[in-house]
């Protein structure tokens, strides 16, 4: 069966459609800014714009970890169980005083569940999200037994320099965040690594017969999930001044809203990391407007929800004519 | 002409049902022993009653599970279905009217995520997650986030009463889980939800409206969570949008743990119901024993996967066990 | 019994770029059965589908019973009596024999209301059926626990209850021993008694004797010939399956061989291949013929690394391996190219640079970075060399037409700079200019000193580009032809096991 070579004019459509994508949301982004600036008070203040800046950067950060488990072609949704796990442990000890320790202590943590989620799901061929799905409760089981419900305060200040601090006029997180996103946004693009993600989220078949290794492709992807999970922890912990078990609770969702108003698709091998610092722009400015209309903050996960079904259906409908 | 033939699947004695109740009876001694006052007549009324709000939400996610998907959103429907019941009651409305709506509410949810996951087609488990968060949200909303308290307590006889001795919550779930199987097992409709879960080309073939169907059944299993959150709520006698969180956990695991395959097409609700019985006795005997409730979520977690880990394992024992010598008869004339 | 209960007039169907069925004519009569032959790829899947009302055709007419009907969906084909039964049973496994003949159709219990199933009423029809086509089996037993033949027989009689006037058997014998094949025998000539019309596939040439009435055979599309059983020889049927001009010209040039560069002894996987040995020398290009399952692709993928066998060895270059994956295949200086390259062979989402470069990426930036402009020069010299027409090598791969996206495969491949090629069906559904260039580049690379092996289900494909021939069996190599010996005839009756 042969398919005749696609004609040039349909190419170009193509082509065009794909842009006019990327177009549609940055146009949608352009009018939510617009929207919040003339609908919502004090959006445009610079108090808010500061906060806003800070939560769309964190949003992002959350984001990455999630984008690299979607890449492939899975889900990590042991995202806020692992950061709140993580960050309780390094708590302790920081405050007790040994912020680096307490720190590698948290990202080592978050780094071996991460290790554990991909190992069992490539080992034993497990559904990405039943493995993640029950570390999700293991991992959040694990931090209320460990804090007993208790929250740990008062840690040490240099240590919440990491929440609170700025580098100039830029608040510490964002740094770390941007730091972080173009670290992954250059290994995706440059990278034999960032290939090889790619293929087993495009393909996974084509991918093994391609020699490259799924399950360590798996592995290292759900490892830095893990890691940036652990990372995120610890900014809020030192954001909040306080590490308990509760944290991260709505993690899971709005790092998947993130990632799906940012282009990367479920079905993986799509997206890149400039579509996800777009996504978190819009979901931190919807969060924001929230916050500022008075609405119940519990609203945001409503919305999440909605948001995550009405872009995935949009971008399926919009898949299927293609 | 595939050589290696499609080999029948040989019918392994429904392993993990007998597997369970083994466990169960297991977990049963084990308890006796370790805590005291778990085998006792009151401890085992409690196992009732509060596995029977399990027992509810689990048949509905079985039905789910035949077909081949999963809800996630049963926690987050419980939750709203006794918020909005609860809210409904404060404000003057006769509880049978508050109950009806709150199901009616959960129904439409769960009509909704039927149709997300079989008319758009989106995966079931991100449907559901999906619903998850905005039935949460939802209910949160609903109670302002606080816990709602003072309301007439009219169905409390739900949980609470007792008919000839019999705990009520038993009498409901053994009559609904008798309708139910009845249901699965004897009509077309059910035989047909079978031919959906294990193979759908030829349900569809044999003219089995599977879109509707498929449909019907998310609706039902919401409609379920629903009604366990009715019982959740003459149980506490408060209603809160979180507490039931988490059900949709321990649902799955019941189901998954009774013996009904995720695949889809394998078990029922009599299976889930050994399975309920397994979930609750073992988290009841953890209460006693004093072991931290937050570690008996690690160990749910831990038995999940396990239980996934061991189906697995025993699909490739059978794969292998399965294979078909060459066909020795040459090509002669 | 003098209509037929079918009739097929002049019925084409075309697919994208290709013809499947040009202007067939075929009937039927009550009580006949009427055997279909043809090489792979001459249509008669294609034939089947259309009957079962699962493609639309594109022209022409089919009559039962003297009506023209449409044979739009698959329910219109079996409310007018058309049943077909496949290889891959479409049973539901959990369920019973009973439930299965009457998936959709239960017959319902008035005792509790029509709510129910009557299950005494449905057992005791199944009963009825089940001994008409000899199964001796309670009604209640659960299908997953039948054997093949077994769940063939509940398929008849699942047909029988639907009361089917034609039923079509799609390779029903592949799978079976000669006892159950005898008791499928009895069982249609059983249905034949009934007035069934039957169509029945099979490679197996002797059966056609045994059972057929008449035999169509078709060829590559085109209807060679109808004729009775009795009125031919199988040797005829060969030819007539085979004989096509080889018109095509292969450029291929031919030259000494050199050293054995791959070499399999004695591999076996059970189930699947017995016992293969081969040789294929450098500069050579060596031909595996065989009937589709006979296990050619599974050799490939034991070579390969994908599924390794379980007894035997493999030489390269005289050096036993142990090749456990691709990745360590790739290193010994193997490429697989496969058959099916949308789904193994390509990312269809990534771009066709990126695509090329994929196999050969560790080699070509083994510090893990990427250099684009590297990158970009070695897709563009090969695309350049294997003369890939694409808009654009940034463009995604599965906007390209089958030929070129074959040869970003080929490219891939090349990319890595192997030194044994597997093709597996290179060619499959290409148009013949870019048969044409892959031929020449399959001869540049033995020109080199490469060697391939070459799966492929085109008789003209293999004797007019290969050294030497591999014919399979039903998982052995059932015969070995030197280019000069070979023939159609000869190495279609090897791949049918004479």
């Amino acid at each position: 069966m042969t398919t005749e070579m696609i004609p040039a004019r349909k190419l170009e459509a193509e082509g065009g459609r794909r842009g006019w994508a990327t177009m549609y949301r940055f146009i949608t982004l352009l009018l939510f800014v617009a929207l919040a600036v003339v609908f919502v008070p004090r959006f445009a203040s610079q108090a808010n714009l500061l906060n806003l800046t800070r939560n769309i950067f964190l949003l992002c950060l959350m984001g990455c970890g999630m984008a690299l488990s979607m890449l492939i072609g899975g889900l990590d949704l042991s995202l806020g169980s692992v950061g709140a796990l993580s960050s309780v442990l390094g708590a302790t000890l920081i405050a007790g005083g040994h912020i680096s320790l307490g720190v590698a202590v948290a990202i080592a943590v978050g780094a071996a569940i991460g290790f554990l989620n991909g190992f069992m799901i490539s080992r034993f061929k497990l559904p990405d999200f039943i493995m993640t799905f029950s570390m999700m409760y293991i991992a959040r089981g694990l931090a209320l037994t460990y804090t007993q419900g208790q929250a740990t305060y008062n840690l040490p200040r240099p240590f919440l320099w990491i929440g609170k601090g700025f580098v100039g006029p830029i608040p510490v997180p964002v740094i770390i965040s941007l730091i972080v996103l173009l670290i992954l946004f250059l290994a995706l693009k440059y990278t034999t690594f960032g290939r090889g993600l790619y293929a087993v989220g495009a393909n996974k078949k084509a991918a093994l017969y391609s020699g490259i290794s799924v399950p360590r492709k798996q592995i290292q992807a759900y490892t830095i999930s893990g890691l940036l999970a652990a990372v995120v922890g610890l900014i809020y912990v030192a954001r909040l001044n306080s590490a308990n078990a509760d944290l991260g609770q709505s993690w899971t969702m709005d790092a998947i809203a993130v990632c799906v108003i940012g282009g990367i698709s479920f079905a993986g091998g799509e997206g890149n990391f400039l579509g996800l610092l777009m996504g978190g722009t819009v979901i931190g400015i919807i969060d924001n407007c929230i916050n500022l209309l008075g609405v119940p903050s519990r609203f945001q996960d409503f919305f999440m929800g909605l948001v995550v079904v009405l872009t995935v259906t949009a971008d399926h409908y919009a898949k299927k004519r293609q | 002409m595939a050589l290696a033939a499609t080999k029948p699947k040989r019918n392994l004695p429904l392993f993990q049902t007998s597997g369970s109740i083994i466990m169960l009876l297991a977990v049963i001694a084990f308890f006796a022993v370790v805590a005291p006052g778990f085998f006792s007549l009151s401890n085992t009324t409690n196992i009732i009653r509060q596995g029977s709000i399990l027992a509810l939400a689990a048949f509905g996610q079985t039905f789910v599970i035949l077909i081949g998907g999963t809800d996630l959103s049963i926690g987050a429907i419980m939750g709203l279905s006794t918020s909005v019941t609860a809210m409904l009651m404060l404000k003057g409305v006769d509880p049978v009217f508050a109950v009806l709506i709150a199901l009616m509410i959960a129904a439409f949810c769960g009509m909704l995520n039927g149709i997300v996951v079989n008319v758009i087609g989106l995966d079931s488990f991100v449907a559901t997650f999906g619903m998850w968060s905005m039935a949460l949200g939802i209910a949160l909303v609903v109670t302002e986030e606080r816990t709602l308290y003072g309301f007439p307590g009219v169905l409390r006889v739900l949980h609470d009463g007792t008919v000839l001795g019999i705990p009520n919550p038993l009498i409901l779930v053994l009559v609904i889980c008798g309708i139910l199987h009845f249901f699965l097992k004897r009509t077309a409709t059910g035989t047909s939800i079978y031919a959906i879960g294990s193979n759908l080309e030829a349900a569809r073939l044999s003219g089995i409206p599977v879109v509707l169907r498929k449909t019907l059944i998310y609706t039902f299993s919401s409609f379920m969570a629903g009604l366990a959150g009715i019982l959740f709520l003459a149980r506490s006698n408060s209603a809160s949008a979180i507490d039931p969180i988490g059900y949709e956990f321990d649902s799955i695991c019941a189901v998954v743990l009774g013996g009904t395959a995720m695949s889809g097409g394998r078990g029922g609700v009599k299976e889930t119901l050994i399975g309920v019985t397994l979930i609750a006795t073992l988290r009841n005997g953890m209460n006693v024993a004093g072991v931290n409730t937050y570690l008996q979520l690690v160990l749910l977690g831990v038995i999940l996967i396990l239980a996934f880990v061991g189906e697995k394992k025993k699909q490739s024992l059978y794969k292998r066990a399965s294979s078909r010598p060459v066909t020795a008869s040459g090509g002669t004339l | 019994m003098n209509e037929p209960i079918l009739k097929i007039e002049k019925v084409t169907k075309s697919f994208p770029g290709v013809v499947a069925l040009n202007g067939i004519d075929f009937d039927l009569f009550p009580g006949e059965v009427h055997v279909l032959i043809g090489e792979n790829g001459a249509g008669k899947s294609t034939l089947i589908k259309l009957l079962s009302g699962v493609y639309p055709k594109n022209s022409g007419r089919f009559l039962i019973d003297g009506k023209e009907v449409a044979l739009h969906s698959v329910h219109e084909a079996q409310s007018l009596g058309i049943t077909t039964i496949y290889q891959e049973m479409n049973l539901i496994p959990n369920l019973t024999i009973a439930q299965n003949i009457f998936l959709g159709r239960e017959p319902k219990d008035p005792k509790f209301l029509k709510l129910a199933v009557d299950r005494k009423a449905m057992e005791k029809k199944s009963g009825e059926i089940l001994a008409t086509v000899g199964l001796d089996i309670s009604p209640t037993t659960p299908v997953s626990m039948l054997s093949i033949p077994q769940q063939q027989m509940v398929e008849i009689a699942k047909a029988l209850s639907l009361n089917a006037r034609i039923v079509i058997f799609d390779e029903p014998t592949a799978t079976l021993e000669d006892k159950e094949t005898q008791a499928l025998f009895r069982i249609i000539r059983m249905l034949q008694g009934q007035g069934i019309g039957i169509i029945y596939i099979s490679h197996r040439l002797e059966e056609i004797k045994q059972i057929g009435n008449r035999v169509t055979v078709l060829r590559d599309g085109q209807l060679i010939g109808t004729v009775g059983v009795n009125d031919t020889s199988i040797e005829e049927l060969i030819r007539m399956m085979v004989g096509r001009e080889l018109g095509e010209q292969f450029p291929r040039n031919y030259h000494e061989v050199g050293e054995v560069a791959l070499e399999l002894e004695g591999i076996t996987q059970p189930g699947v291949l017995q016992d293969i040995s081969l040789k294929v020398h450098r500069g050579e290009i060596v031909g595996m013929a065989g009937l589709v399952g006979s296990g050619r692709t599974e050799t490939a993928q034991a070579i390969f690394g994908v599924q390794p066998p379980r007894t035997g060895r493999i030489k390269i270059f005289g050096k036993e391996e142990k090749i456990s994956s691709p990745i360590k295949a790739s290193e010994f200086g193997l490429a697989f190219v496969t058959e099916d390259r949308k789904e193994l062979g390509l990312f269809q989402k990534l771009p066709v640079k990126e695509n090329i470069i994929h196999a050969a990426m560790r080699n070509l930036f083994p510090k893990g970075i990427i250099n684009l402009r590297k990158e970009q020069r070695v897709a563009q010299d090969y695309a350049r060399k294997l003369q890939i027409k694409t808009h654009g090598l940034n463009r995604a791969v599965k906007f390209l037409s089958g030929g070129n996206q074959q040869k970003v495969v080929m490219a891939k491949w090349m990319a890595t700079e192997p030194q044994i090629f597997i093709l597996d069906e290179p060619t499959r559904g290409i148009d013949v200019g870019a048969k044409k260039e892959i031929y020449k580049l399959m001869d540049s690379l033995v020109a080199q000193g490469c060697s391939i092996l070459m799966i492929s289900s085109e008789l003209p494909e293999i004797l007019g580009m290969s050294d030497r021939i591999y014919v399979m069996h039903e998982g052995r190599i059932a015969a070995e032809y030197s280019r000069q010996d070979a023939t159609q005839e000869k190495i279609l009756q090897s791949a049918m096991g004479r």
